[in-house]
């Protein structure tokens, strides 16, 4: 296998990873679009359907399709998802006392857990192009993209405020200001570090920028440390998280499925299985998203909203548990597919795709 | 607060608890270390209802409250590691 730092190629990567993120920031942030229009609030809700919902399915997908993977994480598969169902019916009958808090806890939990995928995929790139960080680096970049996440989360909890999610009504902690003045701070603080590490030293010492790993959490920070002060741009922010998760996922199912089925990389094989994952993803976000909460407000006859936001919360729960294990694979026999690119589905044959994508077990995205 | 809601929570934990101690020995350490994650997160859950409410008067709440969740979501992603 050629090494290769990208999946497709680098325009592809650089756009899905963070240039059409930063893109959108910049010229939103020039016209000043301040405001969530009608209009974004629409085209937010068309990309849900074809972006946010199937990374949601992918993630299931791929936990369930495998016995392997069920087996190896009985507790994820089951248990959680038992758990889970028990909190949203506590929530459904308790929409006042427990809703809120369940819908919450999902709230405060969501931007750690992008902040895990930045950092994963961050370290996936610089794996795939061969830079080794070492622990002071790897470590600066864990803080700083985590300190976009304790900033955020700082900032919207700050004050006495209350937020509505599908109707359910929640309370910011209450955070002191100064805290959020404290973490902004270190946010700063941290990315000048970053940019120290990852920029100035390897160009000083002649060695290799790891670019793609500093445009993820460059991605990061545009999303967690600026795009919150434009509405109209916050809107998309779980779009392009999806959109990040989805390219790796879709070539890590491409990859699983060569091996499964021992063929050669094709272009007809790739169409086809990529036809087939997409519409499968769409299809089950369809049916976690708008079958579960529909189904639930007709067989127990509670309010659509009320249900919209108990599943919708539940749901994201149990990806954030399943997204945790299954891109740390143990199992030895599984091959880990991180490291292809385009031309390896493409072209290579199965011995060679067998062979040379082997991972450490444990190479992960988190 | 009704405590029917949060008496079920807690009997959740219980329940959980049994289970850790009735699958101590026989199921991997692993796996007994993840239940003991799940009753840390409906613990954490409970703490949520209980607290939250006197979090906006309560800076040591507040504080308390979101460096939990934090380190709580740190312990979590090493579940069935």
């Amino acid at each position: 296998m050629t090494r290769r730092p990208y999946f497709i190629s680098m325009p592809v990567d650089v756009a899905v990873m963070g240039g059409v993120s930063i893109a959108l920031y910049v010229i939103l942030w020039l016209i000043n679009a301040n405001a969530r229009t009608s209009t974004v609030i629409s085209l937010g809700a068309a990309l849900v359907w074809i972006i946010n919902y199937p990374h949601f399915s992918a993630t299931s997908y791929r936990l369930y399709r495998s016995q392997d993977n069920i087996r190896q994480y009985p507790l994820t598969a089951y248990a959680v998802p038992v758990l889970l169902v028990a909190g949203a019916v506590l929530s459904l009958q308790s929409p006042t006392v427990i809703a809120p808090f369940f819908v919450k806890f999902f709230q405060i939990w969501s931007p750690y857990h992008f902040s895990g995928q930045t950092f994963g995929i961050g370290m996936l790139y610089a794996r795939r192009a061969g830079i080794s960080l070492r622990p002071l680096e790897r470590t600066c970049l864990r803080w700083f993209i985590f300190s976009t996440y304790v900033s955020l989360i700082a900032t919207i909890e700050t004050g006495q405020r209350q937020y509505q999610f599908f109707g359910v009504t929640y309370p910011a902690l209450g955070i002191p200001l100064v805290i959020s003045q404290l973490a902004l701070v270190a946010m700063y603080a941290l990315g000048i570090a970053v940019l120290a590490l990852f920029v100035l030293t390897p160009l000083t010492r002649g060695r290799q920028v790891a670019w793609m790993t500093l445009l993820l959490a460059l991605t990061q920070f545009v999303w967690f440390g600026l795009g919150q002060r434009l509405p109209s741009f916050a809107e998309f922010i779980p779009a392009f998280h999806s959109l990040q998760y989805l390219l790796v996922a879709w070539s890590v199912h491409l990859k699983e499925r060569l091996d499964e089925e021992r063929q050669a990389g094709s272009m007809a094989f790739v169409s086809a299985e990529s036809g087939y994952w997409l519409l499968a993803n769409t299809l089950g976000g369809f049916m976690l998203f708008w079958g579960l909460p529909h189904v639930a407000t007709r067989v127990g006859g509670y309010d659509i909203n009320l249900t919209t936001a108990v599943f919708f919360s539940a749901i994201q729960i149990h990806h954030f548990f399943v997204d945790g294990v299954i891109w740390k694979l143990k199992n030895p026999r599984v091959l880990s597919p991180l490291l292809v690119n385009i031309d390896d589905l493409l072209r290579s044959k199965p011995s060679q795709l067998a062979t040379a994508t082997a991972v450490a077990p444990g190479a992960a995205l988190r | 607060m009704p405590p029917r809601d949060l008496t079920i929570l807690v009997g959740v934990m219980v329940l959980l608890g049994l289970v850790i101690w009735g699958t101590a020995g026989r199921w991997s350490a692993r796996a007994i270390g993840g239940l003991g994650l799940l009753v840390a997160l409906v613990g954490s859950f409970y703490l949520y209802i209980v607290l939250a409410p006197a979090s906006p008067t309560s800076v040591l709440v507040a504080s308390g409250l979101f460096v939990g969740s934090a380190l709580l979501f740190r312990l979590l992603s090493t579940f069935e590691q």
